[in-house]
Order: C-alpha cells, then sequence, then structure tokens
C-alpha cells in the first residue's frame, strides 16, 4: 500500500463496470485524488456476469439504436469490453496529465461490487451501470458536491476529503446531516461545524432523515456533481454497490 | 449676276462688323439661358418630359458637341426640382424561398430606418433570448419534461425488470444493448447449470425470454417515441419562450410600420421564422462567429434578417437624373454578385446591387445610344424593362447558360422611368428602320439644329453666348472683334456665309485656345487677333497631312501644271476628309477623243474604282455631249476620262463641270488654261450645280499656287450657286483683294469653257450651228469629222456583209 499522504489519504480508486462510464465519473476520481494528494488508480472491470450469460446457448442482446435483436457472442463482448477498457485508460491518463497525478489502470474480470470494495483504497469511485434501469442517468450534474455525515469515521473521512475537494474545485458544498432534534443530529451538526471551522472550509448543512431514498432524491434535486458516502451506511444501503452506483445520480464516492 | 462673275474680296469672306456690338467686351453681357437656335428641341423635351405616359421616351438627335446634354440638364434640373422624390426599395429575405428574394417599396427615407431597425432587432434578440433561456423559469420548465421522460422511462425499465425478475429472468446492460438471462437466487445462471437443466425447463425458460423479448423490444419503440415527445415538449417550450421575447421586441416595430402592409407581412414572416430558429440566437452571437472563408465575418444565420436598401434617398431629393456614362446590361438591370465560401461561390439576397435603372426609377436616365448598343443584350435588356414596366434582375452568365452557380431570382420591381438617349441621327434612322419596338417606345425625336440663320440677331445671342462660356470656363472676356471673328468662324464650320454652327465642344475648343493665347499675349480681353492665331494654330497642328501633299506636287511625284495652257487637260479639285478635318488639293484630269460609237468611257468606273455619284456624272455630261452635238447625226464621239495619279476610289460628282470642260477641250483642240481650276457638277443642259467643301477645294488650289508664286492669272471656277458658302481664309481673300488670285462664280459650263479656253463657247444659231470659232462650233465640227468617218468606213463595210449573205443563200 502506498504511504498515506499529508492528509491521510494515499489511493483513490476509481471502479468502473461496462459499460460507457461518464466522463464526469473520471473527473470526479482524478480531482479527488488531486485534492487529497493521493494516487489514483483505475480499475476497469469485465463483468464476469455478462460473459456468463453470453456463454448460454441462445444469449441475444436487443440494440435501443435499431431495436434489433442479434446473438450476444462471447468475442464480440470480450472486444466491446477491451474498447470500453481503452476509451477509459486514454480519459484517465488524459485528465491525470493535467493534474500531475500519479496513476495506474488495472483491467480485471468479475464482479464489479466485490472487486471494487476488496481494493486497498481510503475512497472509491465507483461508476456502473449493470442494470437497464440505469437508463435514465441525467447526463449534467453541475450543482454541488454532496458529503453525508453520519459521524462515523468514514464518514469524517469523507468530510475531509469532499472539503478538500471543494476547495480544489470552487464547487459549493452540502453536508447532509441527521434531522431532528436528537443527540446523534446534534452532535454530527457540530462535528461537522468544528471540522469546517478547523479547517476554514465552507458548506450548507442540510439536516435530512438520511434514508437512501430521501438521499438520492435530494442529490437529484440539487443536481449534485458527486455523492460522498461512508461505506457502512452505503452497505446497509445495499449490499451491491455496484446497484447503489447505478441509482445515483451522480458519481459515487464510498468513503472507508 | 452674268453667266461668269469675277468674286470680289467681300463676296469670299462675309464680314461680320464689330460696330454692330455695343459692348466693349463679352463681361459686359449678360449670360444667355436658353440653346441658341434649338426652339424645335427645347419645344420637344418640354413635351416629353412632361407627358407622363408609356412609351414617350426621349431620343436626342445630333451631332457630338451640339449641347445636347447641356439642354436636357437645363430642362431636368426645373422638371425634377417640381417632382416628388420616389419611394425606397429594398431586398429582404424570402423566408419560404430563399432563391427568391421579395422586394419592399416604403416611402422615401423610411428604408433606412427599416434597415437600422432590423439590424436593432436581431441585436436586442441576442441579448434577450439567451438571457430568457439562461433564466431560472425555462430551466425549471426543461428539467421537469426531462424529469417526466427519464422517470417513464425508468419505471417502465424497472416494471419489465420487476416482471422478468418475478420469473427468474434479470434485464442486464451490454455495451451495446439489452439482454435478458435466467438467474437462480439473483445469480445468473452457469451454461453447465442451464445445460443440466431438462429440456421442459430450457424451453420454459425460452418461452419466458422470448416473452420478455417482445416487450423489450416494445419498451426500445416507445423510448423513440417518448424521446420524440420528449423533443417536441421542449420544442414546444422553446417555442413559447421565443414566442415571448420576440413577440414584445416586434410588436414595437409593428406600430411603427402599421400604415405599410407589405412591411407588416414581412414582420410576420420573421417572427415565425425566428421562433422557429431561436436556438441560433439562444447562444448570442458565438456560435456565429465569423469563419475564414466565410465571407464578410457576419453571422450567416442572421444575414437572412437584413433589409438590403438598393438604394438611399431622402425625401426631398426629388426625382432622381441618372446618367450612366457605362451602360452594360448589369450595369443598367443591376446584378447578384457572389462571394467566396470555403471554395464556392454563394450568394443571398444581401448580395443584389442597384442598377442604372433601380436608381433613375421614379426618375429620369440618360443614356448615350452608341455605348448602349454597343454592350452585349444591354439594348435588349432596356427594352424589355420599358415593355414590362418591371426591372428583373438576370445575370448574362445565366441567359446564356455559361455560368452552373446557383443565383437569385429576385422579384422585379415595378419600372417608372422616363428614358432619355442621345444619339447622332444614324442611330436613330437605323433603330427606326431595322428596330420594331423603338418607335413603340422613343415617341419623342428630339432633333437638334446643327445650324442657325446668320441674323442679326442670332449675332447678337451668338456674342452673348460667347460671354456665358468665357464666365463659365473662367475665359477672358471677347472684344467685339474677337466676336465677330468667331461668328465667322462659326459660318466657316458650317460652310455658310449666311448660318451658323451650334456645335458647341468646338466652340469652347476655340475659345479656350484664343484665351490662352491671349493671356499669353498679356492681353486683358481676347481679340480678333487671339481668334486668328487659333485658327491658324489649330490648322497647323492638322497640316502634316496636307503639307505632305503639297509637296508631292511641288516636288513634281504628283504632277500639275499651274501655267501656260494644255488642251484635253484641266485641274480638277479633290477633297479629302480624314476625321474631323478636311483638305482639298488639285487633280488633274485629262480626256481623249477619238471616233466611236458614243460612248464616254471612265478610266476610274472601268478599274472600279469609281463611286456611283461619279459614274453618274460621267453619264449626264455624256448626256450633254450627245444632246448638244449630235441631236440628227450619230453620236460618233468614244472618248476616254482619266483622274491622273489617283490610287484610291473616287466618289462624288463635284468633278463632274471639269470632266465635260476638258472633253470639249479636246474635241474642240482648245487649249485650257493651266493657271485655273474648276470645281462643280453639271446637269444634262450644261448648268453647274453647288458642291460640298468649295472653301477648302479653292484653297487647296490656292496653297499650290502660292507656292509657285502667284501671278494674277491664278484662279477657281465655282458653281454660282456655291457663292454663299464662301467663307475663305485670310490669306485667299487678301491675295483676291491685291489681284494676285481670281474666284469666278459661273453658272453654266460655257461661261467656264470660256474663261478657261479664252475662247467664246458660241451659241447655236436658229439652225443650231454653233460659230465656227467657238469651243462649240470647233466641237461640232470634230463630232461631224467623227460621224462621217464612221459613215464613210460603215458603207465601206456594207457590201462585204451583203456578199456573204448572199453565198450562204447560194449555198
Amino acid at each position: 500500500m502506498t504511504a498515506a499522504g499529508p492528509s491521510g489519504f494515499s489511493r483513490v480508486v476509481l471502479a468502473v463496470g461496462a459499460p460507457m462510464p461518464r466522463p464526469a465519473a473520471v473527473t470526479a476520481a482524478v480531482d479527488l485524488a488531486a485534492a487529497v494528494g493521493a494516487a489514483l488508480e483505475g480499475l476497469f472491470v469485465e463483468s464476469a456476469e455478462l460473459l456468463r450469460v453470453s456463454a448460454l446457448p441462445e444469449a441475444h442482446e436487443t440494440s435501443p439504436l435499431t431495436g434489433a435483436r442479434r446473438r450476444l457472442a462471447m468475442d464480440d463482448l470480450e472486444r466491446a469490453f477491451r474498447i470500453e477498457a481503452a476509451h477509459l485508460e486514454r480519459l484517465l491518463a488524459a485528465q491525470a496529465a493535467q493534474t500531475s497525478v500519479a496513476w495506474s489502470f488495472t483491467i480485471t474480470r468479475g464482479e464489479l461490487s466485490t472487486l471494487a470494495l476488496a481494493c486497498d483504497a481510503e475512497l472509491i469511485v465507483v461508476e456502473a451501470t449493470r442494470r437497464a434501469t440505469a437508463l435514465a442517468r441525467p447526463v449534467r450534474v453541475e450543482g454541488p458536491l454532496m458529503a453525508l455525515f453520519d459521524g462515523t469515521a468514514s464518514a469524517r473521512r469523507g468530510l475531509a476529503a469532499t472539503t478538500r475537494l471543494a476547495r480544489r474545485t470552487g464547487r459549493a458544498f452540502i453536508v447532509l446531516v441527521p434531522a431532528g432534534n436528537t443527540s446523534t443530529s446534534r452532535s454530527a451538526r457540530s462535528a461537522v461545524e468544528a471540522w469546517l471551522a478547523a479547517e476554514d472550509g465552507e458548506a450548507i448543512l442540510v439536516p435530512l432523515h438520511l434514508g437512501r431514498a430521501e438521499v438520492l432524491a435530494t442529490a437529484r434535486a440539487r443536481r449534485c456533481a458527486l455523492l460522498m458516502l461512508p461505506e457502512p451506511l452505503a452497505s446497509t444501503w445495499s449490499p451491491d454497490v455496484a446497484l447503489l452506483a447505478d441509482a445515483t445520480p451522480c458519481p459515487l464516492v464510498i468513503a472507508r | 449676276m452674268n453667266a461668269a462673275t469675277r468674286l470680289s474680296p467681300e463676296q469670299l469672306h462675309p464680314r461680320c462688323d464689330p460696330a454692330q456690338f455695343a459692348f466693349a467686351t463679352t463681361a459686359d453681357l449678360d449670360d444667355l439661358t436658353e440653346t441658341l437656335g434649338q426652339d424645335r428641341a427645347r419645344a420637344a423635351i418640354d413635351f416629353g418630359l412632361g407627358i407622363a405616359r408609356d412609351g414617350y421616351n426621349l431620343y436626342v438627335l445630333g451631332p457630338p458637341g451640339a449641347g445636347k446634354q447641356t439642354l436636357l440638364r437645363q430642362k431636368l434640373s426645373q422638371q425634377t426640382a417640381a417632382t416628388s422624390t420616389p419611394p425606397d426599395w429594398c431586398y429582404v429575405h424570402h423566408f419560404g424561398a430563399p432563391h427568391e428574394p421579395r422586394v419592399l417599396r416604403l416611402p422615401p427615407g423610411r428604408g433606412t430606418q427599416l434597415r437600422d431597425d432590423m439590424r436593432r432587432l436581431v441585436d436586442d434578440l441576442l441579448a434577450a433570448i439567451p438571457a430568457a433561456f439562461d433564466s431560472d423559469e425555462y430551466r425549471a420548465h426543461r428539467e421537469q419534461i426531462e424529469a417526466e421522460f427519464g422517470e417513464r422511462q425508468q419505471k417502465a425499465f424497472s416494471e419489465l425488470a420487476e416482471t422478468a425478475g418475478t420469473q427468474e429472468i434479470a434485464l442486464l446492460r451490454t455495451p451495446t444493448g439489452f439482454t435478458l438471462a435466467p438467474v437462480r437466487k439473483g445469480e445468473v445462471i452457469s451454461p453447465e447449470d442451464f445445460a443440466a437443466l431438462s429440456e421442459e425447463e430450457r424451453k420454459k425458460i425460452s418461452d419466458t425470454i422470448e416473452a420478455l423479448q417482445g416487450r423489450l423490444e416494445q419498451l426500445m419503440r416507445d423510448g423513440l417515441k417518448w424521446r420524440k415527445e420528449q423533443r417536441e415538449r421542449i420544442r414546444q417550450l422553446n417555442r413559447e419562450v421565443g414566442q415571448y421575447a420576440v413577440g414584445s421586441l416586434m410588436g414595437d416595430l409593428r406600430e411603427r410600420y402599421a400604415e405599410l402592409p407589405d412591411v407588416i407581412a414581412y414582420f410576420e414572416a420573421v417572427e415565425r421564422d425566428l421562433v422557429e430558429n431561436i436556438d441560433d440566437f439562444r447562444h448570442g452571437g458565438e456560435a456565429q462567429a465569423a469563419i475564414p472563408g466565410l465571407g464578410d465575418g457576419q453571422a450567416p444565420k442572421f444575414r437572412r434578417y437584413e433589409v438590403n436598401l438598393l438604394l438611399e434617398r431622402a425625401a426631398a431629393d426629388g426625382a432622381p437624373v441618372v446618367f450612366e456614362d457605362h451602360p452594360t446590361y448589369q450595369n443598367l438591370v443591376g446584378r447578384v454578385e457572389h462571394m467566396p465560401q470555403l471554395g464556392a461561390l454563394v450568394t443571398d439576397f444581401t448580395l443584389i446591387k442597384a442598377g442604372a435603372l433601380h436608381r433613375a426609377n421614379g426618375g429620369y436616365l440618360l443614356l448615350d445610344a452608341r455605348k448602349l448598343l454597343m454592350q452585349p443584350y444591354a439594348w435588349e435588356g432596356l427594352k424589355r424593362a420599358l415593355i414590362t414596366r418591371k426591372i428583373r434582375i438576370d445575370s448574362l452568365g445565366q441567359i446564356y447558360s455559361l455560368v452552373s452557380t446557383i443565383s437569385l431570382e429576385p422579384e422585379p420591381i415595378p419600372l417608372d422611368v422616363k428614358i432619355v438617349l442621345f444619339g447622332e441621327r444614324i442611330w436613330y434612322y437605323l433603330l427606326s428602320a431595322y428596330d420594331p419596338d423603338f418607335g413603340e417606345l422613343f415617341r419623342v425625336a428630339v432633333d437638334f439644329e446643327d445650324e442657325i440663320p446668320r441674323t442679326a440677331d442670332n449675332q447678337q445671342l451668338f456674342a452673348r453666348l460667347v460671354a456665358t462660356i468665357a464666365r463659365r470656363n473662367a475665359l477672358l472676356p471677347f472684344d467685339r472683334g474677337g466676336v465677330a471673328r468667331v461668328i465667322e468662324q462659326r459660318a466657316r464650320d458650317v460652310e455658310d456665309s449666311e448660318r451658323l454652327s451650334t456645335h458647341m465642344q468646338r466652340l469652347v475648343d476655340l475659345l479656350t485656345e484664343a484665351d490662352f493665347l491671349a493671356r499669353r499675349a498679356g492681353a486683358a480681353a481676347v481679340g480678333a487677333e487671339h481668334v486668328g492665331a487659333a485658327l491658324t494654330a489649330q490648322r497647323e497642328r492638322a497640316g502634316r497631312l496636307p503639307a505632305r501633299v503639297r509637296q508631292s506636287i511641288l516636288r513634281g511625284t504628283v504632277l500639275i501644271d499651274s501655267s501656260g495652257e494644255k488642251v484635253g487637260q484641266i485641274n480638277g479639285l479633290s477633297v479629302y476628309a480624314l476625321g474631323d478635318q478636311a483638305f482639298a488639293k488639285p487633280t488633274r484630269i485629262t480626256a481623249n477623243v477619238r471616233v466611236g460609237d458614243g460612248e464616254v468611257m471612265d478610266v476610274q468606273r472601268e478599274v472600279q474604282l469609281g463611286g456611283p455619284i461619279h459614274s453618274k456624272g460621267v453619264l449626264i455630261l455624256a448626256s450633254f455631249l450627245a444632246t448638244r452635238f449630235s441631236s440628227n447625226r450619230p453620236h460618233s464621239l468614244r472618248a476616254s476620262l482619266v483622274f491622273e495619279q489617283t490610287y484610291g476610289e473616287v466618289e462624288g460628282d463635284s468633278a463632274s463641270a471639269a470632266e465635260l470642260a476638258v472633253l470639249l477641250s479636246s474635241l474642240a483642240r482648245a487649249p485650257i488654261r493651266q493657271a485655273m481650276a474648276i470645281t462643280g457638277s453639271v446637269n444634262q443642259y450644261g448648268e453647274m450645280q453647288a458642291i460640298g467643301a468649295v472653301n477648302e477645294k479653292i484653297e487647296g488650289f490656292f496653297d499650290i499656287c502660292k507656292e509657285r508664286g502667284l501671278t494674277g492669272e491664278h484662279a477657281v471656277l465655282i458653281p454660282e450657286s456655291n457663292v454663299k458658302n464662301l467663307m475663305l481664309r485670310e490669306d485667299v481673300v487678301q491675295a483676291v483683294s491685291e489681284n494676285k488670285f481670281q474666284v469666278h462664280a459661273v453658272r453654266t459650263i460655257d461661261a467656264a469653257m470660256a474663261l478657261l479656253t479664252g475662247l467664246p463657247a458660241g451659241e447655236p444659231d436658229g439652225l443650231g450651228e454653233f460659230p465656227a470659232d467657238s469651243v462649240n462650233g470647233r466641237a461640232a465640227a470634230q463630232l461631224r469629222a467623227f460621224a462621217t468617218i464612221r459613215q464613210t468606213y460603215a458603207a465601206a463595210a456594207l457590201p462585204r456583209k451583203l456578199t456573204r449573205g448572199a453565198k450562204k443563200r447560194n449555198a
């Protein structure tokens, strides 16, 4: 493992499952690595699930462009993966070159969620479109950065990273804190305020019931550019982080 | 006057008496406001300019420099002051058919206003529309539409995925589409497990997937439809936003042009187009920035809202008067220009350029007929415009299919113009004869006089004309003597001592040169001596060729006798016209006679160097001879006539008197005085008739004689009817005054023969016989002798003919 920098972050992973990663996710990962002074590892995951489908007899795919149905052949699928991976690597190289972030790139085969969470990194940017429901994701994400703070260590790490990213990018910063007047919510708010004061950062604190639906709806409504979630909470919401990334309207970052 | 009269110096150059003028110099005189002696032309102009009906265009006939344009411009300036300014004409984009630009008619001055208003409108829209689309309200509306579509699609996919899940089928994305796969416990079934399934289970899975596949494909189709709906709703939203932004600005414009229905209709088309193409304005001018090679750098999409004001006019301008000096077809009817764009030539309505007809529309167009007729298609183009009363812009390239570049067909503009053509008479007569449209289109002929009578009144007016020209051209004033000398030259210019030339340009040239000489001499006014010097200088400048001809005679290359007597040889006088100058020289004419059958052989004609009028003259004199001397016997003359040492065509009958005289000399064996020359034509009765260039002819012979030394015997015989044409040079008149040279006016050939031979011509007696010692008597005797010889030979030949006839019969 790379030694952690002065900010306590050593590695950011961009885990991408085919197909069609959004440039916004790559930008978010590069900016994040630059903001926290960590190395960036690009991880392209060839979906074992799709390969398994292609091995089935009479496996077909339907094109949304033409509506035509054709045989889903393993060779075609692997060729498509290679193209996607090469595209991602070029994107990563170009953006990393602009920020002088140290980066590497790996192609592997398996399940995105498993492989992403198996990475040795403090921050994992997950970009996945496994299920068909991801079809309707908004393309433009021009709004603020959003981090969820529930008081956990992962949330603190996420808050720290997002604060630096906000400072670097000049974007607005929203911190979702537990709603209500409970001790948990009060202490979370205090902790965030204290952090911001210490870091000379600025953020808008938004009290919210920190349920999956509410958080994702808020991110959509605010046209967030990035959503930072602490890993424990994300795991609670969905054991399959790829499915969660699928449902998120903007690049999803898991803070560990 | 007798049949022959020796002319006095006064008859050779009728003077203009300076004493008739009351002024000291022309500075004392008022300007002459009317063109001198052009009453007929003036009346025709008044009529032509005054009548406002089709076809009453003007053709102004007359030689160049006659003052035609000056008079026309004077009249037009009076006419246009009282005429209202014609409307403005603008070309605008035709949104339905861009290759057929529309034309708008506006009151004078409003075209400029419309053009500026439309430019301002585009500028305002470039600010207002991006602002409207950048508003939170618009963004919220648009996101609402997009979210609705997204939710609709997501819901459909979710439902399909859920339905599939309940049947243990997963809906998955592939890099290039969607696939349906059987799952067990949330995982896609492995090929091995699938293979382990029973045939029935595999079929069931296959059927299930097939059924779901149908729904998936339907979903895809629905997706396309929803996207279309979404786009349409966004477009509608854009339209509504655009309509609001555009409508408020267009509303102001409509109010300003409410009284102009065509402009209002144009605004409606503009508004529809703006709303349909609102996206062009959403990003301001940025997306429309100039691209290298794209012409003038103006945003191409916004050019269609430009207004091409063909002509800028102010309400107070009055009717236009346009003189088109280079009347090509396109300079007349206008043109559609092209500009290079990325290697191709493109055009639009903003590149339509006005022609002279556009500029003169509602007023007057002045054209030079010769220039117009020399330009390809220009005359036809002008006629077509006048006949259709429309200005239609067609390029010559398109007409002749020489150019394949896409061009425009601009809407024709109604034409209301009065054409004034200037030209020489020959063009008018040719057009009248050969162009059937000409008479219909140019019904008013303005015929300028070349000359006016030399009356006392006209001489007074002429003095004022000199005063006017001197003042306008900043010349020194002319004193009375100077004016008188100018008037005499004006008579000489028309070869008529009783008339004056109206040719303005030649007059201005003379006055200007005389002024130059007077100034050089330090004179305060231009006098007769300066005018005379100017004329001499003009003659000297043009004198190279006459001098060479004179030299060839004096050196004996061309044989001309100016002394002594000779039978069958006479000095005729030939005139040479080169450009605007004419000069004359003596030409030796000789004749030989012998027995013949009455034919006078003109050598010039035989070798086809004689023109038809010349030949006519020879035939007339042959008829005269036959009638006078052989009315009761065979005309047994064969004569030959030659213009010696002429190598080009001889034309005209002005030498027919000389030819007749030399024939009579040859017949009568009467020597002719070579110190004399004769010019004039004769008719069948031997009467002398007037000829042209009489002054040049006399001077041509005088110059030769002067060079050889005047003896007092030298003389020129002219027809009596030419006396009024005499305006001879000063040195000729001087020589006559000093009895060194003579000019005789003769009425008949008999009078001429008496002078030429010194013998009496001879009058016939009661029997028609001439005195034996007269010219005619000797000629008659010679002809009788010829007849006798002819009869003798004819009698001798008759027995031989009869003998041949008898032999034939016997055989």
